[in-house]
């Protein structure tokens, strides 16, 4: 297992007796696509924050590639494979050019100089931001600041990206472009990748869904069965990907339609079946 | 009227000038300005002053932009150039009923105000010929030659390099909640100063909480990305001075003697 979640749990507030994170227990493996959903509040960002170290548990432990978050030693270990982007494109780039702060991980890696150019090169051709090397942040859009912060993050070669409510500021364009980046990393390059998103329809290709509820796992499923119960999605505050409501409605309406097709192509597939 | 903000404006432009190493422009300006307070006299000021117009005019910066640079000084010089004028005591120049003007004061006025608009030119040449990242790599590389200094060169560059990186998002920002506030009938433009200065408390509050967030939110990504301080880290562009460098140099040091030369040779 690449991450080994133990009865974890988290508080803010020392004093308070609520807890943020509220013990979870979860395995993720090398390669896995995986969404988080839930609410505002629902402790997702403070989960995702006890993977790399950036947060260390108030009770149980977190385990990455054999290694203990609580070992400060490991700490660099940790977070140069474990990946992260944030939701503000604006409040994660350090540098006043693209380049610069793709290379910002890497230096701080203390990775040879001669080395550098190429592996960041390499990172913004990977998410197609070669041609704005050279331009200033702001000079970006949300989207293709997102990707320039995915680059510096795959400029570091980690073995997972999380990125936490990374599509959330961006316009539909922006969120493809993202999402397709992720995609193809996860799909081309086998890096796994955790996704926490209030957008359903970003992950009907994951491979597991994981809803989050008052610091709790409220459920753990793959996408299809995941979104056949839309009343407990309903219950979640989670809303259902376009597509699978048309889908269901279909499908009481006694057109047979599959019950893992969860997007357009797959049902176009499927209503040409009928004739 | 935010766009006028010109901190670390970076003027690009294929010039000899930009193509010199930061720290040879940036040891060349502090020079500049430790011998512009030598010279006293009208020699001195004339090498100063063609010395910098040929580097003005060589970068292929619009002078407009160099002159641009010496507006928010021009009342403050006015006002202290009109006061040397009037209280240095000497032989009487011209008399404009009880105020006399000295010679001596206009002397000392017209050094004064050839002193601080070159200083202030050739501050801003630096900034507009160079781009901020190089400006602080610059002075990185040189406050770690300074042994007291050293252990701050990589902090303070860091430091630097932020605050230029989000200058323009914090000029947007305050331009954002500037239209927020106006749309709700906040007025900026009337009433006295106490008024107008107390309409920018609606404006600073928010933008100072969004500045902590902001802070603590890169502080979070900072760490994410394995960022421990200026130990051990390694950097992608290494400073490395060329040929142009040199000839700057040279012509540096011949510019620089004969100014410090005039102030001490020339009788006064
Ligand atoms: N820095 C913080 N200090 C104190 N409480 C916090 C902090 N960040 C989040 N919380 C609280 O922890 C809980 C979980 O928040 P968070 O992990 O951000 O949820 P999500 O990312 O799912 O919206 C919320 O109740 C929130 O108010
Ligand atoms: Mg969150």
């Amino acid at each position: 297992m690449m991450i080994q979640v133990r009865g974890v749990r988290y508080k803010y507030d020392s004093d308070s007796d609520s807890y943020a994170v509220d013990g979870i227990d979860l395995d993720l493996a090398q390669g896995e696509f995986v969404g988080i959903v839930g609410h505002n509040g629902s402790g997702k960002s403070t989960f995702a924050k006890m993977l790399n170290g950036l947060i260390l548990p108030t009770e149980g432990s977190v385990n990455v590639l054999g290694m203990d978050t609580k070992d400060e030693k490991s700490l660099i270990q940790i977070r140069r494979n474990i990946g992260m982007v944030f939701q503000n494109p604006d409040n994660q780039i350090v540098a006043t050019i693209v380049e610069e702060d793709v290379a910002f991980g890497v230096e701080n890696l203390g990775i040879e100089q001669t080395k550098i150019r190429g592996i960041v090169d390499s990172a913004l051709t990977s998410v197609g931001m070669y041609s704005s090397r050279l331009k200033k942040p702001h000079q970006l859009s949300g989207g293709q600041k997102q990707r320039v912060a995915i680059a510096g993050v795959l400029a570091m070669n980690p073995r997972c990206i999380i990125l936490d409510e990374s599509t959330a500021m961006l316009d539909p364009n922006g969120r493809a472009e993202v999402i397709t980046t992720a995609l193809r990393l996860n799909k081309e390059e086998g890096v796994t990748v955790v996704l926490i998103t209030h957008y359903m329809e970003e992950l009907v290709n994951a491979d597991r869904i994981i809803a989050m509820e008052n610091g709790k796992i409220a459920f753990d499923l793959p996408p299809a069965k995941a979104f056949s119960d839309s009343g407990r999605l309903r219950s979640l505050r989670l809303g259902v990907p376009e597509i699978v409501q048309i889908a269901s409605i279909l499908r009481e309406n006694g057109i047979p339609i599959r019950e893992n097709t969860l997007d357009v192509e797959g049902l176009v597939e499927d209503i040409c079946q009928l004739k | 009227m935010l766009q006028d903000i010109t901190i670390g404006q970076y003027y690009p432009a294929d010039s000899p000038i930009h193509a010199l190493d930061p720290r040879t422009k940036l040891k060349a300006v502090f020079f500049f300005i430790f011998c512009l307070f030598w010279v006293n006299n009208i020699y001195g000021f004339i090498f100063a002053g063609v010395f910098l117009s040929s580097v003005v005019l060589s970068s292929k910066v619009p002078v407009g932009y160099v002159v641009k640079g010496l507006k928010p000084v021009l009342f403050v010089v006015s006002l202290t150039m009109l006061m040397s004028i009037l209280t240095i005591p000497g032989d009487e120049a011209f008399r404009i009923f009880v105020f006399k003007g000295t010679w001596q004061g206009l002397r000392q006025a017209g050094i004064m105000a050839a002193r601080i608009f070159m200083l202030i030119s050739s501050a801003s040449m630096l900034t507009l010929a160079t781009s901020t990242i190089d400006l602080t790599d610059g002075l990185e590389a040189l406050f770690l030659k300074i042994p007291l200094l050293k252990r701050f060169a990589h902090d303070m560059s860091m430091m630097m390099c932020i605050a230029l990186r989000f200058i323009p998002t914090l000029v947007d920002e305050t331009d954002r909640i500037m239209k927020a506030q106006m749309s709700r009938g906040a007025d900026f433009q009337s009433g006295s100063f106490a008024q107008r200065a107390k309409s920018f408390i609606p404006i600073l509050v928010p933008l100072f909480v969004s500045a902590f967030q902001r802070a603590y939110e890169l502080a979070m990504a900072m760490e994410s990305r394995c960022y421990t301080g200026g130990e051990g880290r390694t950097r992608m562009k290494l400073l490395e001075y060329t040929k142009l460098d040199y000839t700057a140099n040279v012509v540096m040091v011949i510019v620089f003697c004969s100014m410090v030369a005039s102030g001490v040779l020339v009788n006064r």
